[in-house]
């Protein structure tokens, strides 16, 4: 419920359930409808991202999904037609997909993102060059799940602090072990107290969710056979 | 390469297709939706095939606000 504590909610589902979902419910404004039709890959993870994010705040606030209202506006460049969603309800989210999967955090608390990555071949050393820390560079050596899993708290971090790549944040250390995870102070993300959580992922896949501080945290997995679980939220700083 | 195909492999369009996209189109939003790790990559293909480190020269990666910044960089380098 709204307003009863600092509650923590994630959400994650395939994009061929958000799909078929939504074939039974047309419930996306015009924005998203328009960014849906782009057609292809990033048409499918639009619609799906903007479909699961409506479930999930309808499902917290009590409205219908087609009620909630979404506005978004880009922190880079000021455009109402993308960017981080804004939210009634003093409700805040984030937004994520990967390899057909969809996720999606929210929270009561502006300082939320998440961000999930398909285990897949990628050039480690190369892309860790491009975004990563010196330390962060030795902490994921050739090691594929270990750059993918400081990558996710890297993006989960820097859309909780409203940035992203654009600005060169990424580059910023903010990962001081991957197993366990442990950051450095994230201060610089704009949060100190801030968390970071290991999202419960299909196997293939690794996600986070960077959150504030003592939150109520409720993860949700699947539409058709929706299983919530209360986690704890441990301090992994 | 040109660099419209290095853009165009990162996000799975044809070269055409990019080439035909104007200057003021962004890449992380729509219509392109291109996310951070295909941004990166595409960063290390433009190191890789023109020679230009724009991850390594441009630290705030201002470049990467558009393609009509992205495509100016590059060709500033000379390349």
């Amino acid at each position: 419920m709204v307003g009863q504590g600092r509650v923590l909610d994630t959400w994650v589902a395939g994009r061929e359930e958000l799909e078929e979902w939504a074939d039974r419910h047309p419930v996306l404004d015009r924005t998203e409808r328009r960014r849906a039709e782009a057609g292809g890959e990033r048409g499918r993870d639009a619609r799906a991202g903007a479909t699961l994010l409506r479930l999930a705040v309808a499902a917290r606030t009590g409205q219908s999904p087609a009620e909630v209202d979404v506005r978004r506006r880009c922190a880079t460049c000021a455009h109402t037609g993308h960017g981080r969603p804004r939210l009634s309800h003093g409700l805040a989210a984030s937004t994520s997909h990967s390899g057909g999967l969809v996720a999606v955090a929210v929270a009561d608390s502006s300082w939320v993102g998440i961000d999930i990555e398909q285990v897949r071949p990628v050039p480690v050393a190369d892309l860790a060059r491009v975004a990563f820390d010196a330390r962060e560079r030795d902490l994921v050596g050739e090691d594929t799940e270990a750059f993918l899993d400081v990558w996710a708290v890297k993006e989960a971090l820097s859309k909780a602090s409203g940035s992203g790549i654009l600005d060169g944040r990424l580059r910023q250390c903010a990962v001081r072990s991957v197993r366990p995870l442990r950051l450095h102070d994230l201060s610089g993300f704009g949060c100190a107290s801030g968390r970071v959580l290991r999202l419960p992922l299909p196997d293939g896949y690794t996600g986070f969710v960077a959150a504030g501080p003592g939150v109520d945290w409720h993860h949700t997995a699947g539409l058709s056979s929706a299983r919530t679980t209360r986690l704890v939220s441990p301090g992994s700083r | 390469m040109t660099l419209d195909a290095i853009v165009a492999a990162a996000l799975g369009l044809t070269e055409a297709e990019v080439s035909a996209l104007p200057d003021e189109t962004r890449f992380f939003g729509p219509p392109l939706e291109m996310s951070s790790l295909a941004g990166a990559q595409m960063l290390t293909a433009i190191a890789t095939e023109l020679g230009v480190d724009v991850a390594g020269e441009d630290l705030a990666l201002d470049s990467l606000r558009s393609l009509g910044h992205l495509r100016a960089y590059v060709s500033s380098r000379g390349r």
